[in-house]
C-alpha cells in the first residue's frame, strides 16, 4: 500500500533524522497532577514515529492520536502497534497523543472510524520500528538482516545463537532510516490482534487514579463556572456581581462571550457565586424555542418533502390498499449526557497557551485557543486526558472557549466546568428526527406488487464518500 | 472561617472550608483527591458515593458539618496493599468503558459485600440501582459483584496459617 501524504510527512521529514525529535513532552502513562510535564529526561527512552518509543529498560511507549472513551480504542490500536513490533503486551503502555496536526493529521474521533482510518497504517508504524530494531542487532553482529527474526521484545540470529533485548538496542535503531514499506506479519502469526487482552486504561480506573479532564489540577488555578443565556442567542443586557463577590473564595466576576463568569477559588465557590449573581438578557428571536415548536416546525415541513425517490404509482396503491399501516418514528433533541459534564483547563501565558481537556477533536481544541489568543497553533499545546463519555458531544470547542477566555482574562490557570444543569441545557444536541411512514399491504398481508411507501421525510442516501486513505 | 477536622482513609486533617460545603467539592478541590466523581450535584446519578461509617453514601448532598467524628472512606482508601476484591473483580471482568461512574460503582458495591458477601441479584438491584453508568455497563458490573463476592470467598477459605512458636 503506498505511502499517504501523511505517513510522509512522519516518516521522511520528521523521520531520518527527526526521529529523534519525535516528541519531546512527557510520555507517562497517566498524567502529572501538578507542576510542568516532564520532558524525556532520561535519554534511554527513543522513538521511532510519531507513536512508538522503546526504552532502554524494555518498556514500550505508545501514543495514540485517537480518543479513548470507553469504546477501547487505546487499547485497539495500541494492539495493532505492539502485534508488528513484537513485543509482549504486559510491557506496553499507552496514552493520548497531544494535539501535533504535522504528526497526526486533522486529530478527530467519531463516526466509529478509528480502527477502519488506523489499523492498517499502525500495523505499519509497529512494522517499521521493528525492522529498524533488526537492522540495529544485525549491523552489531555483522550478519545479514534477513537471517534475523524476532521474538516479543528481542532480536534473534539462530545461526550464531545470538540475541538481544529491544532495549539494548533503542540507541543505535532509532537512528537508522525509516523503511517505507516494512513486512507485516500474516494473520496466522498473531499473537494478539484476534484476542483480547487487557485493556489498557483499566488499572487506573479502577483506581480512581484515571485523570479525567475535570481532575486536572494547576498550580495556582481558579475554579470558573459560567451564568448562561436562559435561550440561545440572548445576550448579557446587565448584571450585578455585588452579591456574588460576598461570597467567601470569591475572586472575580467578567464577562465572557458565552455569559458571565464567576471564578473562585474552588467549585463550590464559584457554584454559590453564580447562584448569588443578578443578570439581566436580552431575549433573541429564538425565546419561544423548544420542543413543542421544533416538533411543529418538523411536522408542518412533512407535506413540503422533496422526492428522493419515486418508483410505480404509489398515490393508486395507497388509495387501493386493503390493509394501510400508518406510523410515525420521532426523536426530539437529546443532550448525549456524557457523566462527566464538560469541562476545560487552560492556561494563557507570553510564551502561548496550554489547555488540558477531554477531547474528541484535539486539532479543533488547537485551533479554537489559537484563534481566541491570537496566536499561531504552534503556541497551542493540548493535553488530551482521559474522557468520561464523549458521544460526540466532545468533538465540540464550546467548552474549550469558556476555558481559554476565562485563563486570559485571570492571568492564572482556570479550570471552567459545566454544571450537569449547563451540559443538559448547552445545546449541541443529537439530532432531532420525525419521519412518517404509510404502507399498503394486500388481502393476503403481502406488499403490493406496485410500490408501496411513501416516506416523506427521508433524505437521499449520501454516495459513499471514498475512504480517507492511508 | 470554621475549621473541621475529617478522618479520610484513616487520617485525621483539619480543613478551613464552609460548614455547608458538600464533602464531594472538600475532597476533589481541598483535599486534592480527584477519584471522587461529580456527575449531577443532586445525589441522582452516584458517580460521588464514598463510605460514611461503611455506608455508601453520595458525597454531593453531605455537607461537611455532617461528617465530623466518622470514617470517611474514598475510592483512594479502598485498597491496602493489594486491590480490593472489587478492584480485582473489575480488572479481571474488564467493567469500565469510559470509567467515569466505576469509582461510585465500586464503592457501592464494596459496601454491599462488606454487609452481604454473598449477595443475588436482587440484593444488587437494590443497593446499585442509584448508580448510573451511561456507557450502560451494567451487566459487566453485576458480573464483577459476583466475581468479587468469590474472590472474598476463596481468600476466606485459604487454610489459615500455623501461628509460630
Amino acid at each position: 500500500m503506498a505511502l499517504h501524504r501523511r505517513d510522509f510527512l512522519v516518516l521522511s521529514g520528521a523521520g531520518g533524522v527527526g526521529l529523534l525529535l519525535g516528541c519531546r513532552l512527557g510520555c507517562n502513562k497517566t498524567p502529572e497532577k501538578l507542576g510542568a510535564p516532564p520532558e524525556i529526561s532520561d535519554d534511554s527512552q527513543k522513538w521511532f514515529n510519531a507513536w512508538v518509543a522503546i526504552g532502554a529498560d524494555d518498556r514500550v511507549y505508545l501514543r495514540i492520536h485517537e480518543a479513548e472513551m470507553g469504546q477501547g480504542i487505546l487499547t485497539g490500536l495500541a494492539m495493532a502497534l505492539a502485534e508488528e513490533l513484537d513485543v509482549e503486551w504486559s510491557s506496553v503502555q499507552a496514552e493520548h497523543a497531544p494535539a501535533d496536526s504535522a504528526r497526526y493529521g486533522r486529530q478527530s474521533t467519531g463516526g466509529s472510524t478509528s480502527t477502519r482510518d488506523n489499523h492498517a497504517m499502525l500495523r505499519k508504524m509497529g512494522a517499521a520500528a521493528r525492522h529498524m530494531l533488526v537492522q540495529a542487532a544485525a549491523q552489531a553482529w555483522g550478519v545479514p538482516a534477513v537471517e534475523c527474526t524476532t521474538t516479543p521484545g528481542q532480536v534473534r540470529h539462530a545461526a550464531s545463537a545470538r540475541q538481544t533485548r529491544y532495549g539494548a538496542l533503542v540507541n543505535e535503531a532509532a537512528k537508522l532510516p525509516v523503511p517505507e514499506a516494512p513486512k507485516l506479519k500474516a494473520a496466522a502469526d498473531f499473537q494478539l490482534l484476534g484476542s483480547s487482552p487487557p485493556r489498557l486504561d483499566i488499572p487506573t480506573k479502577v483506581t480512581g487514579e484515571t485523570q479525567y479532564g475535570i481532575d486536572v489540577r494547576r498550580p495556582n488555578m481558579l475554579f470558573g463556572v459560567v451564568a448562561r443565556a436562559p435561550h440561545f442567542g440572548a445576550t448579557v443586557k446587565s448584571f450585578d456581581d455585588a452579591p456574588a463577590r460576598q461570597v467567601l473564595g470569591v475572586q472575580d466576576v467578567l464577562q465572557i462571550p458565552s455569559g458571565v463568569l464567576v471564578l473562585a477559588d474552588h467549585t463550590w465557590a464559584a457554584l454559590r457565586g453564580r447562584e448569588a449573581l443578578k443578570v439581566q438578557w436580552n431575549a433573541s428571536e429564538h425565546a419561544e424555542l423548544n420542543d413543542q415548536s421544533i416538533r411543529e416546525q418538523l411536522v408542518r415541513a412533512i407535506p413540503k418533502g422533496r422526492a428522493a425517490r419515486d418508483d410505480g404509482d404509489v398515490k393508486t396503491v395507497l388509495h387501493k390498499a386493503q390493509q394501510r399501516i400508518e406510523a410515525v418514528y420521532e426523536v426530539p433533541y437529546l443532550a448525549h449526557a456524557c457523566l462527566e459534564p464538560v469541562n476545560c483547563t487552560a492556561e494563557v501565558t507570553t510564551d502561548g497557551c496550554e489547555v488540558w481537556v477531554g477531547t474528541q477533536s484535539p486539532t479543533a481544541t488547537q485551533q479554537t485557543a489559537a484563534e481566541i489568543c491570537g496566536i499561531p497553533t504552534e503556541r497551542v499545546k493540548v493535553h488530551s486526558m482521559m474522557l468520561g463519555g464523549g458521544f460526540g458531544r466532545r468533538s465540540h470547542t464550546d467548552f474549550v472557549s469558556d476555558a481559554v477566555f476565562a485563563a486570559k482574562a485571570a492571568r492564572r490557570p482556570v479550570q471552567v466546568l459545566w454544571t450537569r444543569e449547563d451540559d443538559t441545557r448547552g445545546g449541541h444536541y443529537r439530532p432531532v428526527g420525525y419521519n412518517t411512514l404509510s404502507g399498503a399491504l394486500d388481502a393476503e398481508g403481502w406488499f403490493p406488487r406496485l410500490g408501496a411507501f411513501v416516506l416523506p421525510n427521508r433524505h437521499p442516501r449520501p454516495k459513499r464518500q471514498a475512504a480517507r486513505g492511508h | 472561617m470554621p475549621s473541621f477536622t475529617l478522618n479520610i482513609n484513616g487520617k485525621s486533617q483539619k480543613f478551613d472550608v464552609p460548614g455547608d460545603m458538600p464533602l464531594l467539592w472538600v475532597l476533589r478541590d481541598v483535599v486534592g483527591l480527584t477519584g471522587t466523581k461529580y456527575g449531577c450535584g443532586i445525589a441522582q446519578c452516584r458517580a460521588c458515593t464514598v463510605h460514611i461509617d461503611g455506608v455508601a453514601l453520595p458525597s454531593c448532598q453531605l455537607p461537611v458539618s455532617e461528617v465530623l467524628g466518622k470514617e470517611i472512606h474514598t475510592i483512594e482508601g479502598l485498597a491496602s496493599e493489594t486491590l480490593h476484591p472489587v478492584q480485582q473483580a473489575w480488572i479481571e471482568e474488564q467493567v469500565p468503558q469510559c470509567g467515569y461512574c466505576q469509582s461510585g460503582q465500586i464503592m457501592s458495591a464494596s459496601a454491599l459485600l462488606a454487609t452481604n458477601p454473598q449477595p443475588k441479584d436482587e440484593d444488587i438491584d437494590a443497593a446499585m440501582w442509584g448508580n448510573i453508568c451511561r456507557c450502560g455497563t451494567y451487566n459487566r458490573i453485576r458480573r464483577g459483584v459476583h466475581r468479587a463476592a468469590q474472590i472474598m470467598r476463596d481468600k476466606k477459605n485459604q487454610p489459615t496459617k500455623p501461628d509460630k512458636k
